[in-house]
């Protein structure tokens, strides 16, 4: 099943001859899953394919309403639920801080301000800010040195 | 007398020489920041920092006008990164699924030079240092020396057939590598396919777009008057942070290799201001406070870059 579908997305396949594939993926959540991710690829890898990304949403939107015995759970939500999670968690900044602390050689400068108490600035404080720079900054390094940051996952 | 208007005339000559030679290894330098992105190629490269080291596999093709590249990462945790043109898209497994990533143009091995290299003249002179075998291939050897000490100094090796970068390394100023990133093998393709221009697919794992890096390019009152000589604004981001209420400004400052962030938020009621200077690698970072604003600048320079970038933050009225 996952064969055909990756057949499919490659446009090996011919769509308008897969019903039996849209079929079996209204049955298992599984496959509706894998049929989702194929299309989330797609669109991530070549913009042009926005048209059959429509057509996947359409298929999506057909598998909801359609009553299926096994109701498998539906993998737009799904995505959604995901997504949600990843842009509000604090999972990303947190551990990679906690990893590159220990990469940190700390030099101090005191620099008491009579208004405001602030403190030195601590390693916790500190990653977040390199994370951002090196994911955004023109610097080639941050794709392989990534992986350590998000090590302690 | 004659000996002087000689050994004048001789001395003039040698100035021009070196002008004359320096200009040719900029034409060099030229050639290698091209050949990156118009040859097709494939390989295998190691990126290392510190204690660091990662090897990553890359397949490059310039076809119909059109640059595509993979990079696969080969230790720790499974990568890809996929570039065609400026847009990056990034495969990165995170516990049980694979988040996609898409990111801006960025400059990745072995295109590691701007594309026009008049930039890196107002910071950088250009010195032959000799011949070196890298990943079985001759390679010329260049030095890019900073005219001060607000960057480091890179060491370039680029292939003296082709001109590709080979191998390309960071100093300070003590000419210690503070990091490296080079080929180990390296094949011209030639073939026009671009049949590997996919990822590798986990079909047991979901497939998930990040949109946690919601980029919003913004312009707004924040500005830096006086930037460190060579260095100018390439970007200005807002970035909304987990766990803060108010927006996080990112400015990106640039000469043309060297990056700098400077991030500018408001002290809100609650926020404890930081302060201090920290160093790790090549990477320096200087926090200061300022006008009830919160100001970090990260990069990979030397530190009194930070310093000076994080002391000339004002803001427009």
């Amino acid at each position: 099943m996952k064969q055909q579908l990756s057949a499919l997305m490659d446009g090996e396949a011919d769509v308008e001859r897969c019903e039996h594939i849209f079929l079996a993926a209204k049955s298992t959540g599984e496959v509706a899953q894998a049929w989702h991710s194929y299309h989330v690829i797609r669109d991530a890898m070549r913009d042009e394919l926005y048209v059959q990304s429509n057509m996947t949403m359409r298929i999506m939107t057909a598998l909801d309403d359609e009553p299926t015995v096994l109701a498998p759970q539906s993998p737009v939500a799904l995505v959604q639920a995901q997504s949600q999670a990843t842009r509000f968690s604090p999972m990303a900044w947190s551990i990679a801080a906690s990893v590159a602390a220990a990469m940190f050689v700390g030099v101090f400068v005191f620099d008491q301000s009579p208004n405001t108490s602030p403190a030195q600035i601590a390693e916790t404080d500190t990653s977040q800010y390199v994370l951002a720079h090196h994911n955004n900054a023109p610097s080639s390094a941050t794709y392989y040195v990534h992986n350590v940051a998000f090590s302690g996952e | 007398m004659m000996v002087r208007v000689i050994s004048s005339f001789f001395a003039l000559f040698l100035i021009s020489f070196s002008a004359f030679a320096e200009e040719d290894l900029w034409v060099n330098l030229q050639k290698t920041a091209s050949a990156a992105r118009e040859l097709n190629y494939q390989g295998l490269f190691v990126y290392q920092s510190g204690a660091m080291m990662r090897s990553v596999q890359i397949t490059h093709m310039f076809e119909g006008g059109r640059e595509f590249t993979r990079n696969v990462v080969l230790d720790g945790r499974p990568r890809e990164v996929f570039s065609e043109g400026d847009d990056i898209v990034i495969f990165n497994a995170k516990h049980d699924k694979i988040v996609i990533e898409k990111r801006r143009g960025q400059n990745l091995f072995p295109a590691m030079l701007p594309t026009h290299l008049n930039i890196l003249k107002q910071s950088y002179k250009l010195k032959m240092v000799g011949t070196e075998r890298v990943a079985g291939r001759v390679a010329q050897v260049l030095d890019l020396v900073p005219n001060d000490n607000l960057r480091y100094q890179y060491r370039i090796w680029s292939d003296s057939e082709f001109g590709l970068l080979l191998k390309m390394s960071m100093l300070d100023i003590q000419g210690k590598t503070l990091e490296q990133i080079g080929f180990t093998q390296v094949n011209l393709l030639l073939s026009k396919d671009l049949d590997w221009f996919q990822p590798n697919i986990d079909p047991t794992k979901p497939y998930v777009m990040d949109d946690n890096l919601e980029l919003n390019h913004v312009d707004s009152h924040l500005v830096v008057p006086v930037l460190p000589p060579g260095y100018r604004k390439v970007d200005q981001i807002k970035l909304q942070v987990p766990g803060k209420t108010a927006p996080v400004q990112q400015l990106i400052f640039s000469d043309g290799l060297a990056s700098v962030s400077l991030f500018v938020e408001p002290l809100l009621k609650g926020m404890q201001p930081r302060i201090g200077k920290k160093s790790f690698g090549s990477t320096n970072l200087c926090a200061h406070v300022m006008n009830g604003y919160q100001v970090v600048v990260v990069g990979e320079v030397p530190s009194q870059t930070v310093e000076q970038i994080a002391q000339q933050v004002s803001f427009k009225k």
